[in-house]
């Protein structure tokens, strides 16, 4: 599209040039007519001067090329940017406007996201929560109802220590009130009956 | 429930009463020549054996047990049991036909005994279930079989790096103040609920230290499986070294019995012990006394010549048994103090070359910090691998290697020159992963807790959070993953091992944690 | 070449075959018999006194001559065979010995005397008829000649200890009740 635009544009100017160098291409008819215009005094006033419109020609001819040469393709350059930029600008703006639809839905999803979070989190805690203080409701059950059974064994073992130590000390009045009747109150004829009898009743002396 | 009341003690007494038996036999006697340091010299008794229980009776009766250690040709050397103050110059001294032994059962969990097995707790007599031979011969090859499950401590850094499993001896060592009690203290903790009868059998400690134990394993409910083995540093010298011998033969009757009482075989299978011997190196003193006052001749380091082949039949006790022997095994995890850091010691290279490994703490580790203060670099386990969960296996490949080459770079490093990306990455790494593996006394991890952790250190998670908040960012996770995807560590726990699935929601779950982990600084 | 045990032990044999000998040249069975329980009672003094252990032993600072002066003195009442050998013992600095003469000798008693002497221990004096009974039961068991050696124990409380060689039989209250009292007190 651009170029198309350059050509034509370039086509425009060239016409103007054409039509310059018709007019210079025709100097004497020019003149003549000025000359017939003077003679008429009516006309010649708007015509030049023979004498003036050569420099002028060859001056504008000077100047037509030098633009042709040098300041169109500036012109058209500057054209040509324009032309970019605003393309550029449009695309980018449109780019943008893609984007930041994303961006938006982006971050309506991420919101979402964010909600679902929070609201799990709590679910989740609650539920942790809920979780912990059973557990500890449990273990706290565990706990006493092991205290009560080693407070009752202790008190078993304590029991049985008593019974042990009861039962000891039974026994030793026993043997000691049994010895002191033994030693004191058996007649020696009493003593030699039981070493006959302990001697019949013990082992042989070759016996393991 | 006990009823104390004059019929049920007068039941009792008849009860015995009847099973008193009148019969006298002849015994075979000996008089004591001399008696000193624990240690007594008897006359007669040409019939003892090596190792029998002898009855020793005081002035007035009272009855002090003794095993007989030294059979020369007119005298038999002995060692002293019990009061060693009640015996004199010719007291008379019986043999009694039998070893010495200890008994065991299920009553003695949650107790405190002696090394004769006599509860010391004040909580009553003992229902013992059976009994065992202090000295008992380990079984042979046959009745074995390779380690094969995991015997897990809770301590990160060990289940890592330094496995363990059923059956192993794995040997803690470090200097004094280093935590080698706690690594086998937390490890009896961490068998709460995984169906392992634990001993802990204290050699030469003060009883305070000891008393200490007892409460926390009992504040930590670790008692009920537990059976305190105590000869303190007021025991004499042979209590002190048949201590580990009675433990072990506690811990036996478990491993050979099956829960009905009867002999474990492959449909009455064996239980599954954990033992401490805390420590070893006492033992050793005590026996070098011991030996020294029954005139045995002083060999290296003034021990006796069979110090070495004491510790290996101990040790050699520990064991796995084959399926067809009930399948049950006793772990062994003794103790030894080392002395500024010797291994090179008597002792230390004697049990380091029993063991199937060793875990070793430093003191300057400790002081940095770094607690558990075990030295990964130079602590090996050369069996437990065997037994390791698949999962674990995993993630503790790249942490090894992780920390070599930190260990490393860091030796090189101390030059302080220019670093390039990868090296400082590798130092980064390697800082964090060192950091992962501190952990607080009586905080245990589960086995698959310890894989997430190690898991994202591994994963490069860990590197860009500070340093000093690795340890929070572990705890935390580890509640994340349990509070929020449990069904990841329900599917990992499931597994055993680490599949694609797996890994991919691992590496999920960790990012979303991160993603909301507030770093301190 | 014999090692320094065996040289021990032909040392221990021949002061107690010379005991053995000396004591029966001098007064028969009985007198060996008496050596013998004289020889027990040294035993049990030397070893729980301190003082004359000590001071016979072969580190101490007494001379020979000294160390056989104070068994003689000490013990004065003794039979002079065994008293001799003992100086003899101690001079030579053999004294550790003598728990082992002491096991030689009553070996060798049996042997050549046939005789085992057997220690009763009891609360009152046997009579004849108990005597003989023991006698009787003992001879059958040991196969020898038997010699009762009677001491009177009150502690005991009641019934009979007896041993011999080594072994001992003990039926007496006192361990009996002990036994009771320890059956009594398990549970």
């Amino acid at each position: 599209m651009m170029k198309k635009r350059a050509k034509k544009a370039s086509a425009r100017i060239g016409v103007l040039a054409g039509a310059a160098g018709a007019v210079a291409a025709f100097p004497t008819l020019a003149f003549a007519e000025q000359a017939e215009a003077e003679a008429s005094s009516g006309i010649s006033v708007i015509l030049p001067h023979m004498v003036e419109f050569i420099p002028m020609l060859v001056a504008f001819i000077v100047l037509a090329i030098i633009l042709w040469k040098f300041g169109w393709p500036m012109f058209e350059g500057m054209l040509v940017k324009r032309e970019q930029t605003i393309k550029n600008d449009l695309e980018k703006a449109e780019r943008d406007r893609i984007e930041s639809e994303r961006v938006l839905s982006d971050y309506k999803r991420q919101l979402d996201d964010a909600k679902n979070q929070a609201a799990q989190i709590v679910a989740d805690a609650k539920q942790t929560g809920e979780g912990v203080r059973a557990d500890l409701a449990a273990k706290a059950k565990v706990e006493s109802a092991a205290m009560i059974e080693k407070a009752h064994a202790t008190i078993e073992a304590d029991k049985k220590t008593a019974v042990a130590e009861l039962q000891a000390s039974v026994a030793d009045t026993a043997v000691a009130v049994a010895s002191r009747i033994i030693g004191q109150d058996l007649s020696d004829d009493e003593h030699r009956a039981i070493i006959a009898r302990y001697v019949s009743e013990a082992g042989s002396f070759n016996a393991n | 429930m006990t009823e104390i009341t004059a019929q049920s003690i007068d039941e009792l007494l008849r009860k015995q009463l009847d099973s008193l038996s009148t019969s006298v036999e002849s015994r075979e006697t000996g008089s004591v020549i001399q008696v000193g340091d624990g240690i007594a010299r008897v006359d007669g008794l040409k019939n003892a054996m090596a190792g029998e229980l002898l009855e020793f009776v005081g002035k007035d009766g009272t009855v002090v047990y003794g095993m007989a250690q030294n059979l020369e040709e007119d005298e038999v050397g002995a060692v002293l049991l019990g009061d060693v103050t009640a015996i004199k110059e010719n007291d008379h001294v019986r043999t009694t036909g039998r070893l010495v032994e200890v008994p065991s059962g299920r009553g003695m969990l949650g107790r405190v005994v002696n090394p004769l097995g006599i509860p010391i707790d004040g909580k009553g007599p003992i229902k013992a279930e059976g009994s065992r031979p202090v000295e008992f011969k380990a079984p042979g090859v046959i009745y074995r079989k390779p380690v094969d499950e995991p015997m897990q401590t809770g301590i990160l850094a060990v289940d890592a790096m330094i496995p363990i499993g059923r059956g192993q001896r794995e040997l803690i060592i470090g200097d004094r103040q280093t935590g080698k009690t706690a690594i086998a203290i937390d490890a009896i903790m961490n068998q709460k609920g995984k169906d392992m009868i634990c001993i802990y059998v204290a050699v030469g400690q003060k009883a305070s230290t000891v008393a200490g134990v007892v409460e926390m394993l009992e504040n930590y409910g670790a008692m009920d499986y537990t059976i305190v083995v105590n000869a303190s540093a007021s025991d004499s010298a042979p209590l002190q070294y048949i201590a580990p011998m009675a433990g072990a033969a506690i811990g036996e009757y478990f491993v050979y019995t099956g829960e009905n009482g009867e002999k474990a075989g492959p449909d009455n299978p064996g239980r599954a012990v954990l033992i401490v011997y805390d420590d070893l190196s006492k033992q050793a003193v005590a026996y070098r006394q011991m030996s020294l006052t029954l005139r045995r001749p002083p060999g290296r380091e003034a021990y006796p010549g069979d110090i070495f082949y004491l510790h290996s039949r101990l040790l050699e006790r520990a064991v796995k048994m084959s399926d067809e022997m009930g399948g049950g095994s006793m772990t062994a995890l003794p103790i030894i103090e080392t002395q500024a850091g010797d291994v090179s010691a008597y002792i230390p290279t004697n049990v380091i070359s029993i063991t199937d490994g060793q875990i070793y703490l430093q003191t300057d580790l400790f002081f940095q910090g770094q607690r558990p203060a075990v030295d990964v670099g130079i602590s090996v386990s050369r069996v437990g691998g065997s037994a390791q969960v698949k999962a674990m296996k995993q993630v503790a490949g790249t942490l090894k290697l992780d920390l070599a080459a930190y260990r490393e770079l860091k030796a090189f490093t101390q030059f302080g020159s220019d670093l390039d990306k990868a090296t400082q990455d590798q130092l980064n790494r390697g800082a964090h992963m060192t950091e992962l593996l501190i952990q607080k006394r009586y905080s245990m991890m589960p086995v698959m807790d310890q894989v997430v952790a190690i898991y994202s250190g591994g994963h490069g998670f860990l590197d860009s959070i500070p340093v000093e908040d690795v340890v929070r960012f572990r705890t935390e996770l580890i509640d994340y993953m349990h509070a929020s995807k449990p069904e990841v560590m329900a599917a990992l726990e499931k597994e055993r091992k680490l599949t694609g699935d797996i890994e991919k929601d691992l590496d999920a779950a960790i990012e979303a944690f991160k993603n909301q982990f507030a770093t301190s600084a | 070449m014999p090692t320094k045990r065996e040289l021990a032990r032909e040392t221990v044999a021949t002061y107690a075959s010379f005991l053995v000998d000396g004591a029966n040249e001098a007064g028969g069975q009985q007198c060996a018999v008496d050596v013998r329980n004289q020889l027990a009672n040294i035993l049990r003094i030397s070893r729980s006194n301190l003082d004359l252990a000590t001071a016979l032993t072969e580190e101490s600072a007494y001379t020979p001559e000294q160390k056989g002066e104070i068994v003689r003195n000490v013990f004065v009442d003794a039979n002079p065979v065994l008293k001799e050998v003992l100086a003899v013992m101690a001079e030579r600095g053999d004294y550790a010995l003598l728990s082992r003469v002491w096991a030689s000798y009553t070996e060798q008693l049996e042997k050549k005397l046939n005789v085992t002497v057997v220690d009763v221990t009891t609360v009152v004096p046997l009579d004849d008829a108990l005597r003989e009974q023991i006698i009787n039961k003992t001879k059958a068991d040991l196969g020898t000649d038997v010699v009762l050696n009677e001491k009177i124990d009150k502690s005991i409380i009641g019934g009979i200890v007896m041993s011999a060689n080594g072994r001992r039989i003990d039926a007496s209250v006192a361990s009996q009740l002990e036994h009771a009292r320890n059956v009594l007190k398990e549970s």
